[in-house]
């Protein structure tokens, strides 16, 4: 499950399937426009989600501190 | 057009299996940054090390050998002097570097030889289980210390930063940690410079990296990373231990 959405200032893609729920993206993001997902994906974790894609201002603060590289930040 | 942060080149499209939260697949983005922006990858060669990071060969797209457990530095040394033009790295953990590769750590480390070391340190041994290390701080928990790290009974732990930094021989020598975002982006210079001085052939050095273990720690992901704040920081400072790159 992939989710690309580009808005004005950049764009975030976090790729659910090689998330782990760890969470460290979340305490991360200055916008606070991460948060768990309710559902699970196929490993059984609950992956970040970004709520407010337009609201992302590329910091990639939470690209540094993904351990999975499962975030992809593009700033615009 | 602004930058993309994304997988860095030098590493394959293979997921990594580490526990959530784990500091060594955050160690690993940071050497292949590093890898891809000093523009190395044709002449890196890596060496994984026995422990959780045993399938590093597969995550990094350079050249790369695993080798027994401890083994790390002598493998290096062997490398290095073979082929002099390569840039060499070897990767290890804290049973492995401090506990069975004491010996091969600490000669290579005086004999500066000019290869780069990445030292991971979670106090604990990973992948057999959660046992006490060598860097098990003083009263703490592990599943072979269910009371706790108790010096009269056990010793101390070994800091090797601070005992390499009494040698003559390393050039550079710095502990940093990847447990929140400034950290991570200090762990990054820290490892850039290393490999710099390993390019500008000046000698050993060694970057140790304090690393969360949730699951060898029994504790959250976020626990994990404030636990590195709160103890291990405290007991093992961050920063440069040796830098004689501005003497050389
Ligand atoms: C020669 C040898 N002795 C012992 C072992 C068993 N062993 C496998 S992993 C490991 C500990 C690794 O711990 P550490 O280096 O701290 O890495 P971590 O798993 O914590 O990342 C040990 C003792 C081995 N594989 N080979
Ligand atoms: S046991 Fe610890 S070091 Fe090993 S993969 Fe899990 S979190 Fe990482």
């Amino acid at each position: 499950m992939e989710e690309t959405i580009t808005k004005l200032k950049a764009k975030i893609k976090i790729i659910e399937t090689l998330c782990k729920g760890c969470g460290y993206c979340i305490d991360a993001c200055p916008k606070k426009i991460l948060e768990m997902a309710s559902y699970s994906n196929q490993s059984g974790y609950h992956p970040a989600r970004c709520i407010k894609p337009e609201d992302c201002i590329g910091c990639a603060l939470c690209y540094q501190v993904c351990p999975e590289i499962a975030i992809e930040v593009e700033k615009l | 057009m602004g930058r993309i942060y994304k997988k860095p080149v030098s590493m394959t499209k293979i997921a990594m299996r580490y526990c959530p939260g784990c500091g060594h697949s955050i160690a690993h983005r940071l050497i292949a940054e590093v890898i891809d922006e000093l523009d190395i990858r044709e002449r890196a060669v890596g060496i994984a090390p026995v422990g959780c990071s045993v399938f590093l060969d597969e995550y990094m797209d350079c050249d790369m050998i695993q080798v027994p457990h401890g083994r790390g530095c002598a493998s290096a040394t062997g490398m290095k002097r073979v082929r002099p033009d390569l840039i060499v790295f070897s990767y290890q953990g804290d049973g492995d570097l401090a506990a069975i590769g004491t010996a091969e750590t600490i000669h290579a480390a005086t004999r500066s030889e000019n290869f780069t070391v990445i030292f991971i340190n979670n106090a604990i041994y990973g992948m057999t289980g959660g046992q006490q290390a060598p860097t098990t701080m003083p009263g703490q928990k592990t599943t072979t210390n269910p009371y706790g790290r108790e010096v009269k009974v056990h010793g101390y732990p070994i800091k090797v930063c601070e005992m390499l930094s009494a040698l003559d021989g390393p050039i550079y020598l710095e502990r940093v940690a990847v447990n929140n975002v400034p950290n991570v982006l200090k762990a990054k210079r820290a490892i850039k410079k290393a490999f710099q001085i390993q390019l500008d052939g000046l000698g050993f050095t060694l970057v140790e990296i304090l690393s969360p273990c949730p699951t060898g720690w029994g504790v959250i992901p976020k626990k994990a990373c404030e636990y590195v704040d709160e103890k291990m920081s405290k007991y093992y400072p961050l920063g440069v231990y040796k830098d004689l790159t501005k003497k050389k």
